[in-house]
């Protein structure tokens, strides 16, 4: 833009200097005088805050993803029923990752004194990417040694200590698996990618990658599991990710933490959404002391625009000089703000690092581009309005100073904030959903705030004049000021919301997460339990005090038909490779709905509606080899959504020969998260409980009571049992961690809040300095001053609590639901702590940042004015 | 002329002692405005302080009415040592004096009642209201009650400016060219309606002003010069201000 300031260059020797070098020369000026300094360091603060919380997010995020990494073994696993073609590979390592390929199958395993079903895992070099592989001394010392890198050579296998105990052998011993003879030379007790889920119940055995071919136990159409690990930067793995996706089959599963570890990702996934909602916390606030700081400026300058104007120059072009002006503070401040953000957040972790669990990655480039554009669009979207106002200042206004500039329209200001305000938080978590519910959240917030403060304003001015003096003047001062005190209780209230949403989450995040795995969560399962010996085995646990589930009772079936057809011919081309298809599923029947499930369509049956199930059902559904007899099911919603099963849909499964047929009659969302035992399929009782079974338990062995394995072990040698300790501790770790960032999150979430709130009062100090000065001028003492103030503030304070409140119940029924799968509920401490909280920290903020109003000479303010 | 110890008469109203006043510049070099300033004005007494631009004239006017502190010295307002009394107490000094400004000073956001009523109701008076018609009223603006300060005139504002002075019933008014904002006719009534007042309620006035016309006024006139205050001798006794305005 190359508009003249002078248009009479013609003349003399006048130069024509355009607008932007003005605009310079001003910001010089601006700057000297000390004017600019409350909106410049408003800016800095925002953007400050803002890449603070972005590169604390993008740390802690990327410090989660490697934790998370580690329970799988690496960054990205490839899952498949077949070998994987090699040029896939090759590319992998050409795009700079590294490959392990590892694979397992199911073997007997076979020793002098015994033999057993193993889960048979070969590794290569380089395994396990992420996570450690860990290694016991001997049966005696189980606690794990880190295996250093180290991994079974040819003709060695390492097994799990349970493998041991079952076959009766010892380290050192010889075993075989399919053709060949391997030397037992480890003890493996820490696994870091153990099974996907809990399918892989018999015992470890490991070995290496090239003995495969001599065990002769893979030949064609064997059931093999490949699952190659892949390792590398973050890009590295978005760009091998974006290649291989198309050239996925169905019976290829690519998998990252999320898919891999329902339990993490779903508290990944909910932090996630926390950092980037406590972000988008601290662009509101940002936005909120930009906007103040520039209508406090604007008003400032109305007289030099108007001194300018009544020049010559008009007030369009001063106006626009100014906006420019601003534009090249915006970029200066915006990067001076992610510099300070950017060294708080290094010296912050490097503070805290002893404290973290695990070493933080260092940011990547995304916060800084992510901060100074957030500052440019804040700048925009909060500080134009008040600026382009300017432009409209009257020249008269050199003669009459109460000439004021025309206030910005509500519609532009707002309109303005909540565009950029969609734009960046798109922008932030280009989360569609998230950023939908957030505006509207907000724009129902803002316009019931706004209708109920007026409201409110109405109700003091009738009550006020009935009042004592002080409180009568501190009424009479709050609505005669609405235009300046409606947006500042706005203002508080936004910032109290966003500080009470970003607290509330936290706490019911954290107490879902203390739900999910609470200290006793259960870390043994014990399947393959015979019905004569369930009496005794939940005796003997009971005996040692042991924290158990019920024992359910569980039938093996595979699925054959669905609505009378080939199961693998009704089901979507895409989940003919589900396992669920492909193995014997455990049904079990119950009468009440279990814990942590909730039928998400149709009903639970009751027990009057199984009275009214036909007999002939509950009869005929016992053994019916015909397949005849309908018994109603209920399905987990997993299940049902990959193979596309709905209400009303008939399944019959085939339990060695026998055939029984259920219809769906309602679907349950199960928890996965708990590490309770869960079931896909369900009847009522009555129906499987004469066919052959077993059961399944599940229970909490401390640390200080593991002698109990071996002993279970000897006394019932046909259940197997399965230690999830590890997977456990791991899956707790993490949750630690995601913990840890949400805390510091809202720490700084309720910092930022409270310097704003400062800046707020400090935003309209001018007025009550002068304001302050007339009182004293008049007579009143500063006790009485501080006084009305006090209550003022009070009122504010209260008023914004309240608000706060509304908005903050408002938004969190929105967010809940719809981004946390956290269910909603009132909480009336909620409805105390708010208004009350808002009360005294206003009070508190604003009283601190007017102390000066009582101490100046009311002279020295006067002349100011 | 300075006022010696012997003059120093029980019923004087304001009184000073020695006062200085001293700032420090922007280069941290002190600014001596006012250097030693004895003098003494009586009960029922007006007095106008002349001197050109930036002579201190203001500067004494706050320091006399308590709202800004000497350097050194004492003032005397109505018996009270100010420099030894507390902001408090300076502050329920001050409910007896009134002040009018040559910016008005009004609160742009209190309506015209709103703010004559302030002062009455800051010192606790329960019939503030009924006071501050009386005293618009009595300067002529009983139809502008409810009007804010931006929607009345230069003249009109200094009316209320003056109303919510005298609603107080000061011993003392103040007055800082009060018609320094004004053009002349608008000037003369205002101050015709200012000496009015002041002799019904038998208030002391102390103006601060650059115009010797409005100083002719005054009983007796003081000139600032060099931060020193000098009395001019009247040859007459009765001061030019026996006219009463038009207004009233």
């Amino acid at each position: 833009m190359t508009t003249a300031v002078s248009e009479r260059s013609k003349q003399g020797n006048k130069v024509r200097v355009s607008s932007w070098q003005m605009a310079m020369r001003l910001l010089g000026r601006e700057w000297r005088s000390g004017d600019l300094n409350l909106l410049a360091w408003a800016l800095i603060l925002a953007v400050m805050t803002v890449a603070l919380t972005a590169f604390l997010a993008d740390r802690l995020q990327r410090g989660m993803e490697q934790q998370a990494a580690q329970l799988m073994g690496g960054d990205l696993v490839l899952r498949s029923p077949r070998a994987i073609p090699d040029d896939w590979l090759d590319k992998a390592r050409t795009e700079g990752l590294t490959v392990v390929p590892t694979m397992e199958f199911p073997s007997m395993v076979a020793s002098d004194t015994g033999f057993q079903l193993s889960a048979v895992k070969a590794v290569s070099s380089g395994y396990p990417l992420k996570g450690q592989l860990g290694l016991a001394a001997s049966m005696e010392d189980l606690a794990p040694i880190d295996s250093a890198g180290r991994l079974p050579v040819s003709g060695e296998v390492w097994v799990e200590p349970r493998l041991l105990s079952a076959l009766n052998a010892s380290v050192g011993d010889e075993i075989e698996i399919g053709q060949m003879l391997f030397r037992i030379r480890e003890l493996v007790v820490k696994e870091p990618d153990r099974g996907g889920g809990f399918m892989s119940f018999n015992p470890r055995a490991l070995i290496n990658f090239t003995d495969v071919p001599a065990t002769q136990v893979v030949q064609p159409g064997s059931r093999v599991t490949f699952r190659i690990l892949f390792a590398g930067q973050p890009d590295q793995i978005d760009r091998f990710k974006a290649w291989l996706e198309p050239e996925l089959e169905p019976a290829h599963r690519l998998l990252d933490v999320r898919q891999d570890r329902p339990s993490v990702g779903t508290a990944l996934d909910r932090a996630q959404r926390y950092l980037q909602l406590t972000s988008i916390g601290a662009v509101i606030l940002s936005g909120v002391a930009v906007a103040m700081a520039a209508a406090r400026f604007a008003r400032r300058r109305q007289d030099t625009v108007a001194v300018m104007a009544s020049l010559g120059h008009t007030a369009q072009l001063m106006g626009g000089i100014y906006q420019r002006m601003l534009l090249v503070l915006g970029l200066i401040a915006s990067l001076m703000g992610a510099c300070l953000g950017y060294v708080l957040q290094a010296s912050g972790i490097s503070l805290i690092a002893d404290l973290l669990p695990v070493y933080l990655p260092p940011a990547s480039w995304q916060p800084w581009l992510l901060a100074t554009g957030t500052g440019l669009l804040l700048l925009m979207g909060f500080a134009s309005a008040p600026l382009m106002q300017l432009k409209q200042v009257s020249p008269l206004r050199v003669f009459r100073r109460d000439l004021d500039m025309a206030t910005p329209s509500s519609a532009l200001v707002y309109g303005l904030a909540l565009v950029a305000l969609v734009l960046l938080v798109f922008w932030y978590c280009g989360d569609l959903m998230l950023t939908l519910w957030l505006t509207l959240g907000l724009i129902l917030v803002l316009v019931l705030s706004a209708l109920i403060t007026l409201g409110l304003f109405r109700v003091l001015k009738v009550v006020g004049p009935r009042l004592p003096s002080r409180p009568r003047l501190a009424i009479r001062s709050l609505y005669s000021h609405k235009q300046t005190a409606l947006p500042q209780v706005m203002a508080f209230g936004l910032v109290l919301m966003v500080v009470a949403l970003v607290a509330l989450i936290r706490n019911d995040l954290l107490v879902s997460w203390q739900q999910q795995l609470p200290d006793s969560a259960p870390n043994h399962f014990a399947i393959n339990i015979q019905p004569y010996e369930k009496d005794q085995f939940a005796a003997t646990l009971d005996k040692a005090g042991v924290e158990r589930s019920p024992l359910y009772p569980m039938v093996r079936a595979r699925l054959e038909l669905i609505n009378g057809r080939p199961a693998l011919e009704m089901v979507p081309e895409e989940s003919r490779e589900y396992n669920a298809l492909h193995r014997e599923l455990n049904l079990s029947w119950r009468s009440t709905l279990p814990d942590q499930n909730v039928v998400i369509d149709g009903q639970w049956w009751d027990n009057e509606s199984l009275m009214t199930l036909p007999a002939s059902k509950q009869a005929e559904g016992q053994g019916d080899q015909a397949g005849q007899t309908i018994i109603p099911m209920s399905l987990e919603s997993g299940m049902a959504e990959h193979l596309a099963l709905g209400m009303g849909d008939q399944l019959t499964f085939n339990l060695a020969g026998y055939r029984i047929t259920g219809e769906v009659v309602n679907i349950r969302r199960v928890n996965w998260d708990n590490f309770q035992p869960n079931f896909y399929v369900l009847t009522p009782p009555g129906v499987l409980e004469t066919l052959p079974q077993t059961l399944l338990a599940s229970f909490y062995l401390p640390e200080g009571n593991r002698d109990l394995v071996p002993e279970l072990v000897r006394q019932f040698p046909a259940v197997s049992l399965l230690d999830i300790g590890q997977i456990l501790a791991q899956v707790r770790q993490i949750l630690e961690q995601v913990t840890l960032a949400v805390e510091v999150m809202l720490g700084f979430t309720l910092l930022c809040g409270l310097i704003l709130l400062l800046a707020a009062v400090r935003n309209s100090l001018d007025d009550r300095l002068r304001e302050g000065a007339l009182y004293r001028t008049l007579g009143a003492s500063g006790a009485q001053i501080r006084q009305i103030q006090m209550i003022e503030f009070v009122l504010l304070g209260v008023l914004a609590g309240g608000l706060a409140l509304m908005g903050s119940e408002l938004t969190a029924s929105l967010l809940y639901r719809n981004l946390f799968e956290l269910e909603y509920s009132l909480s009336l401490s909620h409805w105390l702590v708010l208004p009350v909280s808002g009360g005294v920290i206003i009070t508190l903020a604003g009283m601190w940042g007017t102390r000066h109003v009582i101490q100046l000479p009311p002279l020295q303010v006067l002349r100011a004015g | 002329m300075n006022a010696s110890a012997s003059d120093v008469t029980l019923n004087s109203v304001i009184r000073t002692e020695n006062l200085c006043r001293t700032v420090t510049d922007a280069d941290q070099q002190a600014l001596h405005i006012l250097k030693g300033i004895d003098f003494q004005i009586n009960a029922g007494e007006s007095a106008a302080i002349l001197g050109s631009s930036g002579a201190g004239k203001s500067t004494l006017l706050g320091l006399l009415a308590g709202l800004d502190q000497s350097s050194s010295g004492e003032i005397w307002l109505n018996n009270q040592p100010m420099s030894q009394l507390s902001e408090e107490q300076r502050a329920q000094a001050r409910q007896q004096v009134g002040f009018v400004f040559q910016s008005f000073q009004l609160l742009e956001h209190l309506t015209a009642l709103e703010n004559v009523m302030l002062p009455l109701e800051l010192s606790g008076d329960t019939d503030y209201q009924a006071k501050a018609r009386k005293w618009l009223d009595n300067v002529g603006l009983s139809h502008r009650l409810k009007h804010y300060p931006r929607q009345l005139s230069g003249g009109e504002q200094q009316r209320v400016a003056i109303a919510r002075a005298f609603a107080g019933d000061p011993v003392v008014l103040f007055a800082d060219e009060p018609t320094g904002n004004l053009d002349s006719n608008t000037g003369q009534s205002i101050i015709d309606l200012l000496f009015s007042l002041n002799r019904d309620q038998g208030t002391t006035l102390v103006l601060v002003t650059h115009d010797e016309a409005l100083a002719q006024r005054c009983q007796r006139r003081f000139y600032l010069q060099d931060g020193k205050l000098n009395e001019q001798v009247q040859n007459d006794s009765e001061p030019e201000d026996t006219a009463t305005g038009g207004l009233l």
